[in-house]
């Protein structure tokens, strides 16, 4: 017979608090050593060694695994994982690639690529000094000279950058040394951190890329310096990677996993429907998700099994207004539009509160909004019959406004999603109440931008850009007409605006154009902002290391393990 | 013979030819832009102009045509403008796709409908035989895109027991599977019962009675043998059909198929996929027509004559 208080006993107590055995190892064990059932029971349930046990139990459960498949639903399909020339940058990109700098969950510029950087006094020549050691997927060193081949690509008119517009005070980019990279400018550009942290601008191996030919690569090779390898794409579908497991790992600094990747992989499902994105993940056919349709958010919230984060989104719907059709040049006319759409009530009754009315042309989430444009585009039906009568448009027998004969009367072109047509029906009948006749036509996304193209009297269009006021210039500015400035204006004072945003010496002198370009947007409404919605991401408790930040508009997975 | 089998190949040819034409063009002159689906919205009137010259889309409409079908006698029948998968590679991925999806169907189907075709032929004009044929009526009446909705909104948003949509595991197929096969059933199940009832009025059903024969013996080895053989000459109808039938099915569980596939590549505009899919599901129609006439022209000499 054993005593509870010999060296075998004591010896067993310490491997179960220690978790080297299970309670049920111990008991047998226990048991074996002599002990009754009702003393086993007591030192189970004593207090030091059920809160050790727990306390290793929780430590055990916060190590990170290594291992398993993260499934992630996402809401928008994907695209040719080609940073230079894409329709749209997705998930895959945070995966796969790597920028020279990225934002943190401060928002501020962190490096990923580039270890630190440094502007001349003129303000015109920036130096990024590039880590050691990294390299592509496909083995090859990742230099400046890697980084200065991509950005020289993107400044090509041709090369279909979305970003031209962005990268146009760039004279040139030059490696001056294998981890040495100088951008040259025109003039001051205190923006071009912002420009070079999007996916469009993220490093890939310009030799594979020239190789395969700028149309074909993106679709079945990816050679990027990302912790995930390409597997395949299909559109309409998914996207899937796999763990490099030669990633020489990341010096970004609010990575907590420096080395490589802890998943084995990564599958992102698009799911077109948004009622069937809730059900995908409640039914445990995802690990995350993101944008679950707005009246299902709540019921997630609820359920003790998921994590939701919600977040404001660099994103704002507009209605987009033809300058050179139905007085839209008029900006009495625009802002009478304006006046008209009761945004309170569409982020209320379309998107059940998820979400915030835009009364300017940047979202109230970005950090350099500015919120003295709330005093523009306020809700105000009579002032936007006052302003149609200034113009001089008056309400017929029919109620609909004339002037000379001609009716108030457009098309407003949307897409044929869901969304974008209850959207139009609300426009619609907004505008219907102030005497203007509008026509919704629904178009699948191809023949929209082709109608946009050629020129439309109105249409709807959700730009979503990690610094939004760079697509706003890219939008708006009279030298983009007419794509992407589908709308065709011509606003001097924003053009003069949009030019000080983009030679600005200084982040003040940053945000103090910002702020300018701001206030004009929202008085001459060179597009008439309608809401933001919130960005929501749901996770299941298994996954650990999630992190959705606003400003980089995806997660990154360095760190993101599953638990089984 | 050799005549007859020439001048339906000619008019097969001609068939084609025509709706060749007359796919390719539709599809240039439907409004949209494949560049609008590889390129960024915001992307500069440079970049989309340069893409289209690479892609051959300046050029006429005609001239796009002949370079087309020159690429076809090449044996190029192109690529996914958005994925750079070749036609062959697309057909095979999606196709086998869609035959599991009809294959599950019809086994569904046949599982069902055989034992209940049976069952009600037996006990004619008994509450089983009523039953079999209201729902076999019932099959027959509801449209499947209805069903499947209703089907997604009990097992999907109610129940949670099965994925709504997409492709992955076994649990994907179902639904779709399940509406895809709810026609067929209701009319194998219909074809069974009369094919059934005539058989049980044969002869050698009197004669193996007389024999004294067991009753289940000769329903289920006997008549149920005999009764299967316009079952089985209608599968190989029914296969076509519940390919083409996929389409709607494949779309509203956006199972990845051929059907799904097929209207995807039109609304992205990606030409050669919506070619070539086009084109091989007017070639099966062709063939399988050309396959009859022949088949019909060997059973009746008349025809050969026409």
């Amino acid at each position: 017979m054993t005593s509870q208080g010999s060296p075998e006993f004591e010896n067993l107590v310490g491997a179960l608090e220690q978790n080297l055995i299970s309670r049920r190892q111990f008991v047998s064990r226990a048991a074996a050593l002599g002990l009754s059932l009702p003393a086993i029971s007591g030192i189970l349930a004593s207090p030091g060694v059920a809160a050790r046990s727990r306390r290793t139990g929780r430590a055990a459960a916060s190590a990170p695994r290594v291992g398993g498949t993260l499934r992630e639903g996402y809401d928008l399909d994907f695209s040719r994982m080609d940073p230079i020339n894409t329709s749209w940058y997705d998930p895959g990109f945070f995966a796969l690639y790597e920028a020279l700098i990225t934002l943190d969950p401060k928002a501020k510029f962190v490096p990923q690529l580039a270890q630190s950087w440094s502007v001349s006094a003129d303000g015109k020549t920036w130096t990024f000094k590039i880590r050691k050691g990294a390299k592509f997927q496909s083995g090859a060193p990742l230099t400046a000279a890697s980084i200065a081949a991509v950005y020289n690509a993107i400044v090509n008119p041709k090369s279909g950058s979305p970003q031209i517009a962005m990268w146009a005070p760039v004279i040139k980019s030059v490696a001056t040394g294998p981890t040495t990279l100088q951008i040259h400018l025109k003039h001051p550009y205190a923006n071009l951190p912002n420009v070079v942290a999007t996916g469009y601008s993220r490093i890939v191996n310009m030799a594979v890329r020239s190789k395969l030919g700028a149309t074909d690569y993106g679709k079945k090779v990816i050679d990027g310096s990302g912790p995930f390898r390409f597997v395949d794409w299909v559109p309409g579908d998914h996207v899937s990677v796999k763990r490099w497991d030669a990633y020489p790992g990341s010096i970004t600094p609010f990575f907590k996993n420096k080395g490589k990747a802890y998943l084995d992989g990564i599958n992102w499902r698009y799911i077109q429907e948004a009622a069937s994105r809730a059900l995908a993940i409640e039914n445990g056919e995802l690990d995350a998700l993101h944008g679950p349709a707005p009246q299902d958010i709540g019921r997630l919230k609820g359920n003790s099994n998921m994590v939701v984060t919600q977040l404001g989104e660099e994103s704002v719907w507009f209605m987009g207004l033809n300058f050179d059709r139905m007085e839209f040049g008029d900006v009495r006319v625009r802002q009478a539009v304006s006046h008209a759409i009761d945004r309170d009530a569409i982020v209320k009754k379309l998107v059940f509160g998820y979400g915030t009315p835009a009364f300017g042309p940047l979202p109230t989430s970005d950090p350099t909004y500015y919120k003295n444009v709330e005093q523009f585009n306020q809700f105000d039906p009579a002032k936007s019959k006052a302003l149609m009568s200034a113009a001089g448009w008056t309400a017929g027998s029919d109620g609909i406004l004339a002037k000379g004969g001609n009716k108030f009367s457009f098309e407003l072109a949307v897409t044929n999603e869901s969304f974008s047509t209850q959207l139009a029906s609300v426009l619609q009948a907004a505008l219907k109440d102030i005497g203007m006749d509008v026509k919704v036509n629904a178009y699948d996304r191809a023949t929209h931008f082709s109608k946009l193209g050629s020129g439309v009297d109105s249409f709807t269009f959700k730009y979503l850009w990690p610094n939004p006021y760079d697509v706003y210039i890219v939008l708006t500015a009279s030298s983009a007409i007419p794509i992407p400035n589908w709308e065709h204006a011509k606003i001097p004072a924003l053009d003069a605006a949009h030019a000080k945003f983009q030679s600005a010496r200084t982040p003040a002198q940053l945000l103090a154009a910002s702020r300018n370009g701001q206030m004009v947007g929202a008085e001459q409404l060179p597009f008439v902002p309608i809401f933001t919605p919130s960005n929501v991401w749901v996770n299941t408790k298994k996954v650990h290391g999630y992190l959705p930040l606003p400003w980089n508009l995806y997660p990154y997975y360095n760190d993101v393990w599953l638990e089984t | 013979m050799i005549g007859f089998i020439l001048k339906r190949l000619l008019y097969t040819i001609v068939v084609m030819f025509i709706a060749s034409v007359a796919i390719f063009y539709a599809l240039r002159v439907a409004p949209g832009d494949p560049v609008n689906a590889i390129l960024n919205p915001t992307a500069m009137e440079q970049a989309r102009a340069a893409l289209r010259a690479r892609l051959g889309l300046d050029l006429p409409i005609w001239e796009q045509y002949f370079v087309y079908v020159k690429h076809i006698f090449q044996g190029d029948t192109g690529e996914s403008l958005l994925t750079g998968k070749t036609i062959p590679h697309v057909l095979a991925t999606y196709g086998l796709r869609s035959l599991v999806l009809a294959g599950t169907a019809l086994l569904i189907a046949y599982a069902i409908a055989i034992p209940l075709g049976v069952l009600a032929a037996v006990r004619r004009n008994s509450i089983w035989d009523q039953a079999a044929m209201f729902f076999a009526n019932l099959g027959m009446g509801i449209p499947s895109f209805w069903l499947a909705l209703l089907l997604i909104l009990l097992f999907g948003a109610t129940l949670h027991w099965l994925p709504i949509e997409g492709s992955g595991d076994l649990r994907h197929l179902i639904l779709p599977a399940s509406v895809l096969s709810v026609e067929s059933l209701a009319v194998t199940m219909r074809l069974m019962r009369s094919s059934m009832l005539e058989q049980l009025g044969q002869d050698y059903v009197r004669t193996l009675r007389a024999k004294g024969v067991r009753g289940r013996r000769i329903i289920w080895v006997h008549v149920v043998r005999n009764a299967l053989i316009p079952i089985i000459s209608l599968t190989g109808l029914r296969i076509g059909w519940l390919i083409g039938y996929a389409v709607i099915v494949e779309t509203v569980f956006r199972w990845p198929g051929l059907g799904y596939e097929l209207v995807d590549s039109v609304i992205r505009r990606d030409y050669p996929v919506a070619q070539g899919l086009s084109l091989l599901l007017t070639l099966a129609v062709l063939s399988a027509n050309f396959l009859a006439n022949m088949a019909y022209a060997v059973v009746d000499p008349r025809l050969r004559k026409g």
